[in-house]
């Protein structure tokens, strides 16, 4: 149970498994007439660190927003675990197990960090009203469990000091790892981070890439949107660059990094 | 032939509306909060003109003077109230407390200054003239000439003037805005009492064409006006302009049919409809929703 | 019975009654964020219904002309009174709380406010239009056969069990997890949506306890004054309570119930021993109005928390395996 006993580094290798989980093909989002996202297809691999790079701009975010069901998805299909999302709610296609974070930090301030590790668990008995009144041993038991659990993440991510602080008083670094740690704690097949280490520094930054390699070693895969390549080349088997919409290049770093079309349109320009 | 009539007093209503929707949805694609004391201001505007046409002046005159006043206080209460809670980054939830809070004071200080009695202004009761097939009295006449130089005017504002441009500007995305240097304060400052203007007018011009008028009467008409901003897609101007087209007429034609003094709740009926089909607006494409 | 000691009565029936409105409004907009500018909509229905199941059939010759009637024996139609609210509270949600933003709520709120005013208010035969309704029967008197004055006390009692029961109830469901989710739904919306939660359902559920509670308060309202009408439930009412809610202290149920005390019963009975003057009947009410809304304004300015905040989450007390963790060594080992 104890998380530091999996804090070895992993080493960066392909997936071991090739069947993907997720799978984009031919997406193509609007806004209002104006193309974010314009035929973009990729994979990810289950059990990948997968990267998601490309300039500011290129459709990201609206990418991570139409897989998570945050925008409707208006043309081309979506698979996440062999199924289709299209026309799902955003809250079904998490409780699928595709948890998301967003690309500002959100925190649920007037909670303490705690209480906002308790929100994420899926079908606590407690949130039942019938439970609450009927049967409250079992809504009793399980929350000591979650405290348990949200309190061993916490000590993982080096925020068991802060547990009763609100949310709002944290700085930004905590804030990036109050918002990993408690995305974990929603048990997720995946995750769908947006730019998880923006704004914090060299130094956390490198624990939060730590701790998503650990994730791996627990047979989650994750999505990142980084921009960082240094970090992606560190921890991410496959990268997919997107640029004016849709998908340029795909491949592992080094492969991204000799490609001449990538180069013009990003790392040249970065 | 009484629905050709109901059209023409349907026109006159969707001009009233269309002064104080305009305002109103500009004000809020500029603040990003409603104004929900939008009916107080309607009240007060009517109050002030009602003081000015009784120490003798034409009402239109006291019109113009009563909108006039209405945008000084609009900006007032900005200055003293809002502006104040937008700095503190007060979440939209409780500006919109504030706003109703506000409502409620505008509204029983009028009652406590002017009474709760009917007031009416001191005009010629206009001849009723045959205009095609419409039946209007001349102060009907006047009222959509108001307000179709009004819609002509915040055209011109919004799209030749530099302050439209910015307000425009601000609408679409405020952090952009402020960085590229626009005064957002003053822009701010001016949207309040471009909007506090046309509501003033509105109030007057409303209070005119149902004749006589109390301090809940603009309250009484607010959510008409909501019904209108919201058909038109809320925070946009032109479609502000057509929701109170398609408000005014549907108030009034169904007047015909049914008993009037539910007329108003009709508006209500279409804006259920509108937030559950079409919740965006019916002409937007994708809205500030 | 002595004057004050009635007076008295009458003003701890009226704290009970104010307190369940506030806590109904309380999970509403203290807890789940919502914004119901019709909550006295639900409190009056709550009265209306409570009032026609108690009344017998509307007699042609009594002037009143209602619809319903069933003279049904208490609690039957406070129930009810609290079951058709709710209903409503459900109807009106599905149009308010669809979207995301707060302003559409805030709107349509508002406007079926002034439409289910207009419309009871106007057509006479559902509840007597702007005369309202008289004549409801006391709960269990003529059962009890008790005189006037022990009866007073007796629905004080009533009134006061009521209450307790749906404080202690209202207390479990915002310290459950449900209660969690829902405050986790205020503070963010798409972050619980991005975690599974069905945030529109449970923000429908809060919605229809919170019009449950104003339902049962208005049933409990006119049982004991036995009637009701138009002018007993205008906006201003909304907006008192939402001062009290957030004077008293937004999130947390007692200080909701501390708000009830200091604005409407202490506040508004305090201003009824003004001296009275001229026109003293439309002016101390409209400068009523304007006090509580300035207090509202300078409480969020100064104390936007209110008088007893919300306070932080209690959770059962659980000792870790390996309690410090050894993770910052292993981050630079790793460096
Ligand atoms: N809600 C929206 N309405 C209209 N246009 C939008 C919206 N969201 C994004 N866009 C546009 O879509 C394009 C892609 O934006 P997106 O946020 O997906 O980029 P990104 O790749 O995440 O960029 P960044 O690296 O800066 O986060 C941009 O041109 C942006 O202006
Ligand atoms: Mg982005």
């Amino acid at each position: 149970m104890s998380p530091s006993a999996e804090a070895q580094p992993q080493p960066v290798a392909p997936a071991t498994t090739t069947a993907p989980i997720l799978r984009v093909e031919h997406v193509t989002h609007a806004f209002g007439g104006v193309n974010a996202i314009n035929d973009c297809s990729f994979e990810v691999q289950t059990g990948s660190i997968t990267a998601l790079i490309g300039p500011n701009g290129a459709g990201k975010s609206t990418m991570v927003n139409v897989i998570s069901g945050f925008y409707p998805l208006q043309q081309g299909q979506i698979l996440f675990d062999g199924q289709s999302v299209r026309g799902l709610a955003a809250h079904s296609i998490a409780q699928r197990g595709l948890i998301r974070t967003f690309q500002i930090s959100r925190d649920y301030g007037a909670m303490t960090v705690l209480e906002n590790l308790m929100v994420p668990p899926k079908h606590q008995v407690g949130e039942n009203l019938f439970n609450v009144f009927f049967r409250p041993w079992l809504v009793a038991r399980e929350e000591k469990e979650l405290v348990r659990k949200a309190l061993d993440m916490l000590n993982t991510f080096g925020l068991y000091e802060k547990r009763e602080d609100y949310a709002r008083s944290l700085s930004g670094g905590q804030k990036r790892l109050l918002e990993m740690a408690r995305a974990l704690m929603a048990d997720p097949k995946m995750l769908l981070l947006d730019e998880p280490m923006a704004g914090v520094n060299p130094a956390l930054a490198d624990r939060l890439a730590q701790h998503i390699m650990d994730l791996r070693g627990k047979g989650l895969t994750v999505l990142m949107i980084e921009h960082n390549l240094g970090i992606v080349d560190q921890i991410a088997q496959d990268v997919v660059v997107m640029a004016n919409g849709t998908t340029l290049a795909r491949g592992t770093m080094v492969e991204i990094r000799s490609h001449p079309e990538v180069i013009s349109a990003y790392l040249g320009g970065a | 032939m009484i629905y050709l009539h109901a059209i023409g007093f349907g026109l006159v209503t969707a001009s009233i509306l269309a002064l104080c929707s305009v305002g109103l949805t500009l004000q809020f694609g500029v603040t990003n909060y409603i104004n929900f004391a939008i009916g107080a201001y309607l009240t007060i505007g009517a109050y002030f003109a009602w003081m000015v046409n009784g120490i003798g002046l034409n009402i239109w005159v006291a019109m113009v003077v009563g909108g006039l006043l209405t945008g000084v206080m609009a900006v007032v209460l900005n200055l003293g109230i809002m502006q104040n809670f937008v700095r503190r980054d007060f979440p939209v939830l409780f500006m919109l407390i504030v706003m109703f809070g506000l409502s409620l004071i505008l509204q029983n200080v009028t009652l406590a200054i002017w009474g709760a009695n009917f007031q009416n202004y001191k005009v010629s009761s206009g001849q009723e003239l045959s205009i095609g097939p419409f039946l209007l009295t001349s102060q009907q006449l006047v009222i959509i000439g108001i307000a179709v130089v009004a819609m002509l005017g915040v055209h011109v504002l919004l799209t030749y003037t530099k302050v439209g441009k910015a307000m425009r500007a601000m609408s679409d995305n405020p952090t952009l805005a402020r960085n590229c240097g626009i005064d957002t304060d003053l822009v701010t400052n001016f949207t309040w009492f471009i909007s506090g203007f046309l509501a003033g007018v509105a109030g007057v011009v409303l209070a005119l064409n149902i004749t006589s008028f109390q301090p809940s009467f603009g309250s009484d008409f607010e959510f008409v006006i909501f019904a209108a901003i919201i058909v038109g897609g809320i925070g946009r101007p032109y479609g502000a302009m057509v929701g109170a087209l398609i408000i005014g007429l549907v108030t009034e034609v169904s007047a015909a049919f049914i008993d009037s003094s539910y007329k108003n709740d009709m508006a209500f009926a279409i804006l259920v409809l509108v937030l559950l089909l079409r919740p965006q607006g019916i002409f937007a494409t994708e809205g500030k929703a | 019975m002595d004057a004050t000691i009635a007076y008295l009565l009458t003003l701890a029936v009226y704290y009970f009654i104010f307190n369940i409105q506030t806590w109904g409004l309380n999970l509403q907009f203290g807890v789940a964020g919502i914004l119901n500018f019709a909550y006295i909509i639900f409190f009056a229905v709550g009265a209306y219904i409570t009032g026609t199941f108690a009344l017998p059939h509307a007699d042609p010759f009594s002037g009143q002309t209602y619809f319903f009637g069933f003279a049904l024996p208490f609690p039957i139609p406070l129930i009810a009174g609290g079951l058709v609210a709710a209903a409503l509270g459900l109807l009106v949600g599905v149009i308010a709380l669809k979207r995301l933003r707060s302003d559409y709520m805030a709107i349509v709120t508002v406007s079926v406010g002034a439409i289910v005013y207009d419309i009871i208010g106007n057509y006479f035969p559902l509840f007597n239009g702007q005369d309202g309704i008289s004549g409801v029967p006391f709960p269990l008197q003529t059962r009890l056969g008790l005189d006037y004055n022990t009866y007073q006390w007796f629905f004080m009692g009533l009134a006061g069990v009521i209450m307790l029961i749906l404080f202690l109830i209202i207390q479990r469901i915002t310290h459950s997890p449900f209660g969690r989710t829902l405050r986790s739904i205020r503070e963010d919306q798409d972050v619980s949506e991005a975690f599974g939660k069905d945030t529109f359902r449970y923000r429908m559920i809060a919605m229809a306890i919170g019009c449950f509670y104003a339902g049962v308060a208005g049933g409990l309202l006119i049982e004991y004054i036995s009637a009701f009408n138009p002018s007993g439930w205008t906006a201003g009412e909304t907006f008192v309570l939402f001062a009290a809610l957030i004077i008293g202290g937004r999130g947390n149920n007692w200080g909701a119930a501390l708000g009830a005390l200091l604005v409407p019963v202490i506040f508004q009975e305090a201003t009824r021993y003004l001296p009275q003057f001229p026109n003293s009947d439309t002016l101390v009410p409209a400068l009523r109005n304007v006090v509580v809304g300035v207090l509202l304004i300078v409480t969020l300015w100064f104390r936007p928390q209110g008088l007893l905040p919300e306070r932080k989450a209690k959770f059962p007390k659980v000792q870790l395996d390996a309690p410090e963790n050894k993770q910052e060594e292993a981050d630079v080992a790793l460096g």
